[in-house]
C-alpha cells in the first residue's frame, strides 16, 4: 500500500498497483527519477516529515501531493482504480499521436467518470498533469476540447469566464486573419 | 476557482491539439492568452497555417486538413518521413512525357539539368521545350546537353522530377517522378505513349543514404550525403550567388547567399499568425557561416543548423543538418558518401542572380526590372516566389480546373486564374540554345497585398504580372521587362494581366518607383522575386 497525503491533509491508502498509474509516483517509488524525488523530498521537508530519500519508497510512509485536494484526489484514484492493470503508455508521450485519436474517441466509462463541473474537470486536468497520468489527462483535454468544439468564440468565452482583451482594432485584424476559415 | 485560464500553457497546448484548424482559429481570437499560446506553438502554427495554405490530402499529408488535428498532421509528417526512407528507388520508368504534358497543368520546369563544365548548354528542360523541339509533338530528342542531375519540382501537381546521369559520358538518364509530398511515385500519370524511356535505377550512391534523403517542402537540395561516423547529413546548396530563398517547407523558408562574402545561410519561420503580415520571423539565430570554411578552392562553408518538424522522432539520428554553402563557381570533389559521388570534380555552376524585384507602376517608362547583376550572364530567368497567403485560393481554385487545350493546340495550360497558380517556384525562361531562343513556361503571381503600413495607401497602382492563358508569343525577350503597355507576346501563351497593388517601396533613388536593392522584406512579404541573368549579351560578345 502506498499512502498519499492531499494538501487538506487526507490520507489515502491506495495499492501500489493504482497509484503507480501515476508516472510521477511510480517514479517516485521506484527511485527512477531523481528529480521526482528531490521534490517530494523538499516537499516533505516543508511538511515537516523530514526523511531521508531512499525513505520514500517505503510503505509506511506517505506522499504528499500539495497540489491536489482529497475530493480531486478520490476522482482521480477512481480513475485510475477503474484502469488498473492496463498497460501503461508508452514512455514517450510525445509519440502517442495514434493513442491520442479524435475527441469522441473517449471511452463510456471515461466519458461518465469524467462528466464532472467544470472547476473539477480543470482540477483533474491539472492534477492528472502533475501526476503525470497521461491517459487521464487525455480524457480531460479531450473533454474540453469537446467544449470548445461547434462553438462562436463569443460562446467559448461565456462558457470558460474568458475576457476578450483585444482592442477593437486586434479584434478586426484577427477576424480578418480567420476569414479562411469561415464557410467550410 | 480553477478555470480553463489556470490550466497551464502545455496542457492548453494540449487540449488544442484536439482541435480542428477550423477551431483553433476560433480560440486564436478568444483573448491574447490564447492567442500567444497558440502563436508560440509550432505544431499549431503548422497545423494553421497549413490550412491557410489550403493545403490538402491532395497535395500534402494525404489528409484533409480542415478535419484533423494537428497531431494528426504531426503523424502525416512522420508518415511522409517514414515514406522517404521506404521508397522504391530500383523501379524502372517509362517516362511519359507527352502524358506528364497534358495531364497536369505542370508550369514550372521539369527538367532541370545541369551545367555543362564548359559552362554552357542548357540548366532546364521543362515540358515545353519538348515541344519546341519537334514538329510532330511527339519527343525525340531529350534536351540534356550534358546535364549531370538536377530536379524540378510542380508543387501544385505534387510532383517531382528528379533526373540525374551516371556518368557525363553515360547515355543514361534517371529520371523519376514522384510525389513530392511523400516521395513516393508519383501515381496519377497514367503513361499513354512512351516517348523517352529512361532507365532508372537505384544507384549505390542513392541507396546508401536514402533514408536521409529528405525533401524539404517545395525543394531538394542538390547535393545530399550522409556522414556516416557523425550521423551528419550534408546538404549542398550550390545556387548561393548571391542570395537565394528556398521555401524548405510550407512555413519555412531558408536563405543563402552571401553577407560580405561570408557564406549566410539564414532560416526564417512563417510564425506570424497574419497571413496579411507579409513577414517571415527569422526564428533561431541567423548562421554566419565562418568565413573560413569558405575557401574559394571550394569546399563547402558548413553551419550546423537544425529544422523544426523534422526531428526523427523515433531513430537516435538527430536530424542535424548540415548545410554546406558552396561558393558561386567553385569546384568541389563530393565526398565519397555523397549520393551523387563521382571521381570527377565537377563544377557547380553560377546560377541564376536576384534581382531587384519590381513591376513599377503603369506610368512608369523604364523597364520593369532591376538588375543588379553586374555579370549578366545566361539567359533570361525571371523566378518568382509568393507569401504563403497566396498558396489558400491555389488549390481551390485549381482543383475546380478542368484541363484544357490550348488553342493553339500545343499546350495543354488549362484556364488557371492568374492568381490561382501554384505555389511552386515560378519562372519565365528564356533560353538561348544552339543560337535559336526557346521560350518557356511561366507561372505568375499576384502580387499581393497592400500593405496597411503603407505611406502611400492611396490609389492603387497598376503592376504587372504575366500570365500564361492567352496566346500570344514573345518576339523578343527583352519585352518582357516592360510593364509599361508594351504588349508581351510569345508563342507561349502569355498575357500580361495588370493588377492593383497600392503599395510600392519608396526608394531615394528612384522616386519611389522601384527598388535598386533587393530587399529581403519585400520578398517574403508580398511581392515577386526575379531572378534574371541574361546572356544575351554575353552571347553578343563572346
Amino acid at each position: 500500500m502506498v499512502i498519499l497525503a492531499t494538501s487538506d491533509n487526507e490520507q489515502f491508502n491506495v495499492d501500489k498497483e493504482v497509484a503507480e498509474r501515476s508516472v510521477l509516483i511510480k517514479n517516485m517509488l521506484e527511485g527512477e527519477n531523481p528529480i521526482a524525488l528531490a521534490v517530494a523530498f523538499v516537499y516533505m521537508k516543508l511538511n515537516g516529515s523530514f526523511i531521508r530519500h531512499e525513505d520514500v519508497g517505503e510503505s509506511d510512509q506517505s506522499i504528499p501531493l500539495p497540489n491536489i485536494t482529497s475530493p480531486v484526489l478520490k476522482k482521480v484514484l477512481e480513475y485510475c482504480e477503474h484502469h488498473r492493470g492496463e498497460p501503461l503508455p508508452s514512455g514517450d508521450t510525445d509519440n502517442a499521436d495514434d493513442v491520442r485519436k479524435r475527441t469522441t474517441d473517449i471511452s463510456e466509462w471515461d466519458q461518465k467518470f469524467i462528466t464532472v463541473d467544470q472547476e473539477m474537470l480543470f482540477e483533474i486536468i491539472l492534477a492528472a498533469n502533475y501526476l503525470d497520468i497521461k491517459p487521464l489527462l487525455d480524457v480531460g483535454c479531450k473533454t474540453v476540447a469537446n467544449m470548445i468544439k461547434g462553438k462562436t468564440p463569443e460562446e467559448i468565452r461565456k462558457l470558460f469566464n474568458i475576457v476578450n482583451d483585444f482592442t477593437p482594432e486586434e479584434e478586426a485584424q484577427i477576424k480578418k486573419e480567420n476569414e479562411w476559415a469561415e464557410d467550410r | 476557482m480553477v478555470s480553463l485560464l489556470c490550466l497551464p500553457t502545455e496542457v492548453i497546448t494540449r487540449v488544442f491539439c484536439f482541435l480542428s484548424p477550423k477551431e483553433l482559429a476560433s480560440c486564436a481570437s478568444l483573448s491574447r492568452q490564447f492567442l500567444t499560446i497558440i502563436k508560440t506553438s509550432s505544431i499549431l502554427t503548422y497545423a494553421l497555417e497549413l490550412k491557410k495554405a489550403g493545403l490538402n490530402d491532395t497535395y500534402h499529408l494525404n489528409l484533409d486538413l480542415f478535419d484533423n488535428s494537428p497531431s494528426e498532421l504531426l503523424a502525416a509528417l512522420r508518415r511522409r518521413e517514414q515514406a522517404w526512407s521506404t521508397f522504391n528507388w530500383t523501379k524502372q520508368w517509362d517516362v511519359p512525357v507527352e502524358k506528364v504534358y497534358n495531364n497536369s497543368e505542370i508550369c514550372g520546369p521539369v527538367f532541370i539539368g545541369g551545367y555543362t563544365r564548359q559552362g554552357r548548354g542548357i540548366d532546364t528542360i521543362d515540358v515545353y521545350n519538348f515541344h519546341d523541339i519537334n514538329t510532330n509533338g511527339l519527343v525525340t530528342t531529350l534536351f540534356l546537353d550534358a546535364p549531370y542531375y538536377g530536379y524540378a519540382i510542380d508543387a501544385g501537381q505534387d510532383l517531382l522530377v528528379l533526373i540525374e546521369r551516371y556518368t557525363f559520358e553515360s547515355p543514361y538518364y534517371k529520371l523519376q517522378l514522384r510525389k513530392l509530398s511523400t516521395g513516393l511515385e508519383y501515381d496519377h500519370i497514367e503513361i499513354a505513349k512512351s516517348i523517352i524511356s529512361l532507365k532508372i535505377s537505384s544507384p549505390d550512391r542513392w541507396r546508401s543514404s536514402r533514408s536521409n534523403i529528405q525533401i524539404f517542402g517545395y525543394s531538394l537540395f542538390l547535393d545530399v550525403r550522409l556522414d556516416q561516423s557523425s550521423d551528419m547529413l550534408y546538404l549542398g546548396v550550390s545556387d548561393t550567388s548571391p542570395g537565394r530563398w528556398t521555401m524548405i517547407s510550407e512555413t519555412e523558408v531558408l536563405f543563402v547567399g552571401y553577407g560580405e562574402n561570408v557564406p549566410l545561410l539564414k532560416y526564417y519561420t512563417a510564425n506570424s499568425f497574419s497571413p496579411n503580415s507579409g513577414k517571415l520571423e527569422e526564428d533561431g539565430p541567423s548562421l554566419d557561416a565562418d568565413g573560413s570554411d569558405a575557401k574559394s578552392s571550394g569546399d563547402l562553408g558548413q553551419v550546423i543548423f537544425r529544422l523544426p518538424f523534422r526531428n526523427n522522432p523515433n531513430a537516435g539520428l538527430a536530424r542535424t543538418w548540415v548545410i554546406g554553402l558552396m561558393s558561386s563557381e567553385a569546384s568541389f570533389t563530393p565526398k565519397p558518401f555523397s549520393p551523387f559521388v563521382t571521381p570527377t570534380t565537377f563544377v557547380y555552376p553560377p546560377k541564376s542572380q536576384i534581382i531587384g524585384i519590381k513591376f513599377q507602376n503603369a506610368e512608369a517608362s523604364q523597364s520593369v526590372f532591376y538588375d543588379t547583376d553586374p555579370r549578366r550572364f545566361r539567359g533570361v530567368k525571371f523566378e518568382m516566389f509568393i507569401h504563403l497567403d497566396l498558396l489558400r485560393n491555389f488549390k481551390n481554385e485549381v482543383s475546380s480546373i478542368s484541363s484544357s487545350r490550348h488553342p493553339a493546340g500545343i499546350f495543354a495550360i488549362p484556364e488557371v486564374p492568374w492568381h490561382a497558380w501554384g505555389p511552386s517556384i515560378t519562372r519565365v525562361f528564356e533560353d538561348n540554345y544552339d543560337g535559336k531562343w526557346s521560350r518557356r513556361c511561366i507561372r505568375g503571381y499576384r502580387v499581393l497585398n497592400p500593405d496597411a503600413e503603407s505611406e502611400t495607401p492611396d490609389e492603387p497602382v497598376n503592376y504587372t504580372i504575366l500570365d500564361f492563358n492567352v496566346n500570344s508569343s514573345i518576339r523578343d525577350p527583352y519585352e518582357l521587362m516592360t510593364c509599361d503597355g508594351t504588349e508581351i507576346t510569345s508563342s507561349l501563351p502569355f498575357r500580361r494581366i495588370d493588377i492593383p497593388f497600392s503599395r510600392y517601396i519608396e526608394d531615394g533613388e528612384s522616386n519611389g518607383l522601384g527598388i535598386k536593392t533587393w530587399d529581403p522584406d519585400i520578398f517574403l512579404g508580398d511581392d515577386i522575386i526575379c531572378y534574371l541573368p541574361i546572356y544575351k549579351e554575353l552571347d553578343k560578345h563572346s
